[in-house]
């Protein structure tokens, strides 16, 4: 960089968050390069920011409630909700790396690590703005199962659209944009054009003409398409790796509600798991 | 000079939808009257004056819980450029829901005074707010047409916009309770209970009763 050229300025916290969810650091142009420009520090900060946004009005059904230790409740609910994500982001990182580089994802270590963060940043984000509904809903109501059922809502619409901008980044990643925009023609492949190992030149289907070069629209058809199936293999493996290690995560640092009609805890008895826990919630509304 | 604006809302295109203020002032209005309407029925005056100011309440505080979460929405499926214009649909649409609200007030008290049967009072009010609500599609509809066109995940925004408008807009109708009054229950604000039940709950639990 030359002296000359004033230094850029660095972007505020909002500023940073409205790029994220915007999109910005994710545009098929920027993923091209292999490089995601995002400070791991600047996510790291926003995600235990919104997470705690949003543990305080979950803390918000003890406050109301009269909890005894209700401050510490919402403390403890404040810190938990970004430790939740995060944690489970270092237990399951190593292993969603290696399934991307299976995949052959064209994103280094770091790179990989700063999309997983921004995904993590956009559903944070997502059920910190649901965070009035939940506190509204936390003063208004007595009922502990109906609030733990709202919180696992909440936290699934928050996963839906964090899963959707990781699912649109990848397929990006998987079809850049050369491929995306090619407009001249593009000579085929090797091995289409080599009459003894192409299946089009069986007696049942027509040859392709070697010579014939294939239209960019088909080379681009096939690369989109090849990428979208990658995408959506690596989608399927980290979606699986990093629901069951957060689903688990989650219930070994509840409680993130508190019970009404337990004594503050900070952490519980490790027993159960969560699949029979929203099993038993969902049957104790009915017979409470 | 308001009843041109309710008409211009009512009839009018997208581009002769009344200003903001104009809106919040139509919506208000009539959400206020439609409360009146509902707390008279009672022969209280303090009932009346208390529902005249809880219905608009109601569409305030339900619209401002929901707002966060309507813009990150927006802002996550790319639709942050369309924002303004999506929420001058909702506006409008509120505005409808309360001039419709007021309009079908007069019908209400009317209605009401024969009719000495609860479930039949309230199936009245569920009448009254279903046929506001149909009104106040139309007009979203209206608005809407233009952004889906321009982008599909529009439609996407407004679904989840309404199933959480009415998702919290029904606990808070609960909480804010009572707006009719009822025989053997004292004129106040708030009941007692208004921050214990859970409207979902208790209707889970009609739902039981009937099934039992």
């Amino acid at each position: 960089m030359s002296a000359n050229t004033p230094p850029e300025p660095r972007p505020s916290m909002l500023g940073m968050l409205d790029r994220v969810l915007r999109g910005g650091f994710t545009q098929r142009e920027v993923l091209a390069g292999g490089r995601i420009e995002v400070p791991v520090a600047g996510l790291v900060r926003l995600s235990l920011l919104l997470g705690a946004g949003y543990g305080i009005s979950l803390g918000c059904y003890s406050l109301f409630g009269g909890a005894p230790q209700a401050w510490l409740q919402m403390l403890a609910s404040a810190l938990k909700v970004p430790l939740l994500f995060l944690l489970t982001l270092v237990v399951s990182f190593p292993s969603l790396y290696v399934f991307a580089a299976l995949q052959r994802l064209p994103l280094d270590f770091r790179n990989t690590l700063k999309l997983m963060l921004l995904a993590i940043v956009v559903h944070l984000t997502v059920i910190a703005s649901l965070g009035p509904v939940f506190a509204f809903f936390a003063a208004s109501t007595t009922s502990y199962p109906f609030l733990l059922l709202l919180n696992v809502a909440v936290f699934a619409i928050g996963g839906l659209l964090g899963l959707m901008v990781l699912r649109r980044a990848t397929r990006d990643i998987f079809t850049p944009p050369s491929a995306a925009k090619t407009t001249a023609p593009v000579a085929p492949p090797a091995a289409v054009a080599n009459p003894e190992t192409t299946p089009e030149t069986s007696p049942e289907t027509p040859a392709t003409p070697a010579a014939t070069p294939w239209p960019a629209t088909v080379t681009t058809a096939r690369i989109s398409h090849q990428g979208a199936e990658q995408a959506r293999r690596l989608m399927g493996v980290w979606c699986c790796v990093y629901g069951v290690v957060g689903a688990q995560m989650g219930w070994l640092l509840r409680p993130f509600l508190g019970s009404p009609d337990a004594p503050f805890e900070w952490f519980r008895q490790r027993d159960g798991n969560f699949l029979v826990a929203v099993l038993s919630t969902i049957g104790k509304l009915f017979h409470p | 000079m308001i009843f041109a604006a309710a008409e211009n809302l009512l009839r009018g295109e997208i581009t002769a939808t009344p200003r903001p203020r104009t809106c919040v002032l139509l919506g208000a209005s009539g959400c206020a009257l439609a409360g009146l309407a509902l707390g008279a029925s009672s022969g209280e005056w303090r009932l009346a004056v208390y529902a005249a100011i809880k219905v608009p309440l109601l569409i305030v505080l339900t619209a401002a819980l929901c707002m966060p979460s309507f813009y990150v929405v927006n802002t996550v499926l790319g639709l942050r450029d369309d924002f303004a214009l999506a929420c001058r649909g909702l506006l409008a649409a509120q505005a409808t829901l309360g001039v419709m609200l007021g309009a079908l007030a007069p019908m209400l008290i009317f209605l009401s005074l024969g009719t000495n049967d609860p479930y039949a009072v309230t199936l009245l009010d569920a009448l009254q707010f279903g046929a506001a609500t149909w009104a106040a599609q139309q007009v979203l509809a209206r608005h809407y047409r233009p952004l889906i066109l321009h982008n599909p995940r529009h439609r996407l925004a407004l679904r989840g916009w309404l199933v959480l408008f009415a998702f919290t807009g029904m606990q808070l109708a609960w909480v804010l309770r009572p707006f009719r009054g009822t025989e053997g229950f004292g004129v106040q604000f708030l009941r007692a209970e208004a921050f214990q039940q859970n409207a979902y709950i208790v209707l889970l639990e009609h739902f039981a009763r009937l099934w039992r």
